[in-house]
């Protein structure tokens, strides 16, 4: 409440100037309410927007850059410990089938590059999967389990 | 962070001395006076140059090392040897003393809101879904995998990524982290972020001579401050990328109708190629904007051969792009938005039922007070108000056509797009408005400007004629 009342009464007084100077140069009232008019527009929202902003920086400065690196999968709940590992494990030049839903896909794309993805197991040197779904024709030379995600190399 | 800051500020002031050459070469500075007063338009048009052909080079197979980049932005400074005409930029309408000290007010303003969005963006993780799943990752791709590799730009795999987006965002962003030596997701956030300030400072640049600065600032704090735009600038996603060049585009568009100067079709083509190769709705956006543009320029009698020109160049801009992913099959049949059906006359009137809630979706984004305040509604308006006078006519049918035309385009991509349209709408709206909206808003000061034009100063000449077409040509 307090913040819309200081927004408010930013607004208007700062239209009210901007309406008095615009009338004076442009010698129309109906000229001079549109600058009004946008000025007023413009700063209703801006006490509320930097208040906002602010409170986002303090959370964000407390961020460390592993923090942030990770916080899309954090925010999406998926697993960012488990990727850690999974990166630790897969050469960077190995070829990766991966398998689970929209976000988990996408973020083993991005986190686990420069490791391309293909769309065959077959072809692919590893299978990461969200969750254990035996693959029809594919055995593992080693595998791992990072609850619940799955690492398996795939035996050629 | 701070290492990773100045690497941005860096590769961005790359940028600017690309746009400082090229600006030389056009005409748009001659003195370093003139120079402080368009460094807004020439960093905006260096990056929009240096975006268009970074995507050129990764498709050459280059991949954007430092050195590339360095020598790529040096000879673009170097086209200032050059020298073009007489100024094409005109210096600020006169400004009475309480104009004067309420523009200084807005500025103030204006920096301040603007220093606490960049500080909030170089600390901001990646956490929004366009940037971490497609414009970062693409960029971060491009580092990692030493150029545009096809195992990932072109692979199915990959398809759910928009294989087929053209790159100029990517390669920006590659180019910024090439400079930091590192994959700073936080810092990467300040590209868009430099984008928006010089667009703000650019806008002023080209409407300082139209339009007094008792109109102008209003408008550009209107525009500054409209939190949709923070919040996309924020987010690291290129729809407000696309829309600031778009709305440049335009802008340079109708300076070229409005004066005749052949020189303000070259700005539009760097800007219109620039948002070409920004998204894939971008091309559908500057096709529509090449043929208002001609139409209009046709009507004012204006040389239709540099605009056509220009129009032309757009489009083979598009074309190394289109061949690229057509050699390595990136373009995938999109299921979702069958273009195929686009003007099936069965197909459309089958799904007409779309249209309402795409156009209740996009109006209630655009005019959602707190997304745009009152960017829209001001913008119409005034484009009434212009109609109902008769004055400005031109400009404000102009802006209507523009802003109708985009608009269009993106309800067409609602209209025949296979995914349920609520949900559809839901997810994109807030985004698809952006042009259109954007457009009408840096459009406004200048309707407005035509209406008090009887009640103040007439301009100060220029040094270039400006209705003599050639009047920049390049002397050595």
């Amino acid at each position: 409440v307090i913040l819309t009342v200081v927004s408010l009464a930013v607004s208007v007084a700062a239209a009210v100037v901007v309406f008095r100077v615009a009338r004076a140069e442009l010698g129309s009232a109906l000229v001079a309410l549109v600058p009004a008019l946008a000025v007023a527009a413009a700063l209703f929202w801006l006490p509320g927007a930097a208040h906002d902003t602010l409170a986002r920086i303090r959370i964000y400065h407390r961020l460390g850059r592993s923090q942030a690196d990770l916080a899309a999968a954090t925010q999406y709940s998926l697993h960012p410990q488990a990727f850690v590992r999974v990166k630790a494990i897969v050469p960077p030049d190995a070829e990766l089938f991966v398998r689970g839903s929209g976000a988990f896909r996408f973020w083993a794309y991005t986190y686990l590059l420069p490791r391309v993805a293909v769309d065959d197991p077959k072809a692919a040197d590893w299978v990461l999967e969200a969750r254990r779904v035996d693959l029809p024709g594919i055995g593992y030379s080693r595998q791992y389990t990072f609850d619940p995600l799955f690492l398996g190399e795939v035996r050629h | 962070l701070i290492g990773d800051v100045l690497a941005m500020l860096a590769a961005n002031g790359c940028f600017l001395a690309a746009g400082v050459g090229l600006g030389r070469a056009l005409g748009m500075w001659t003195s370093r006076a003139d120079l402080v007063g368009a460094v807004g338009l020439l960093y905006m048009l260096g990056v929009a140059v240096c975006g268009s052909l970074a995507a050129f080079a990764l498709i050459a197979g280059l991949s954007l090392e430092l050195w590339q980049v360095l020598v790529g932005c040096g000879l673009l400074a170097l086209t200032g040897l050059a020298r073009g005409g007489g100024s094409m930029l005109r210096p600020a309408l006169p400004r009475p003393r309480p104009a004067a000290l309420m523009t200084r007010a807005i500025q103030v303003l204006l920096v301040g809101y603007l220093a606490m969005l960049f500080v909030h963006d170089a600390l901001k993780p990646l956490v929004d879904w366009d940037s971490w799943t497609m414009w970062t990752m693409k960029a971060r791709a491009i580092i990692l995998l030493h150029g545009l590799d096809p195992a990932l730009f072109a692979a199915p795999a990959y398809r759910s990524l928009h294989l087929d987006y053209p790159l100029l965002y990517p390669a920006l962003e590659a180019i910024d982290f090439r400079f930091m030596r590192s994959l700073d997701t936080q810092v990467i956030h300040l590209q868009a972020w430099l984008l928006l300030a010089g667009f703000v400072v650019a806008l002023a640049e080209l409407l300082r001579d139209r339009v007094p600065a008792v109109l102008l600032w209003p408008g550009l704090l209107l525009i500054g401050l409209a939190p949709s735009l923070a919040t996309q600038i924020g987010s690291g996603s290129a729809d407000a990328p696309l829309a600031i060049m778009f709305a440049l585009a335009a802008l340079a568009g109708w300076r070229y109708i409005d004066g005749g100067d052949w020189r303000w079709t070259v700005l539009m083509l760097a800007f219109a190629a620039a948002a070409a190769a920004i998204k894939q709705e971008g091309t559908v956006f500057v096709a529509l904007l090449m043929v208002t543009v001609i139409g209009f320029a046709w009507s004012a009698r204006r040389p239709l051969r540099p605009v056509v020109l220009s129009a032309a160049t757009v489009f083979a801009s598009i074309v190394p792009w289109l061949v690229w992913s057509k050699v390595h099959h990136a373009i995938q049949p999109n299921g979702g938005l069958p273009i195929s059906q686009a003007i099936h006359p069965s197909y459309l009137f089958g799904r007409v039922d779309r249209l309402p809630v795409a156009v209740s979706g996009m109006a209630h984004q655009a005019l959602l007070p707190g997304s745009w305040t009152a960017m829209l509604p001001l913008a119409l308006v005034l484009v009434a108000a212009a109609l109902l006078a008769r004055r400005g006519r031109r400009l404000a049918v102009f802006m209507l056509t523009v802003v109708a035309l985009t608009t269009a385009a993106v309800l067409w991509a609602y209209w025949i797009g296979k995914p349920d349209v609520h949900w559809y709408v839901h997810q994109s709206a807030r985004r698809t408005v952006t042009t259109a909206v954007l457009t009408a808003g840096v459009f406004a000061p200048l309707v407005i400007s035509e209406l008090a034009s009887a009640r103040r100063p007439a301009p100060v000449p220029s040094e270039a004629e400006p209705d003599a077409v050639g009047s920049g040509s390049v002397s050595a």
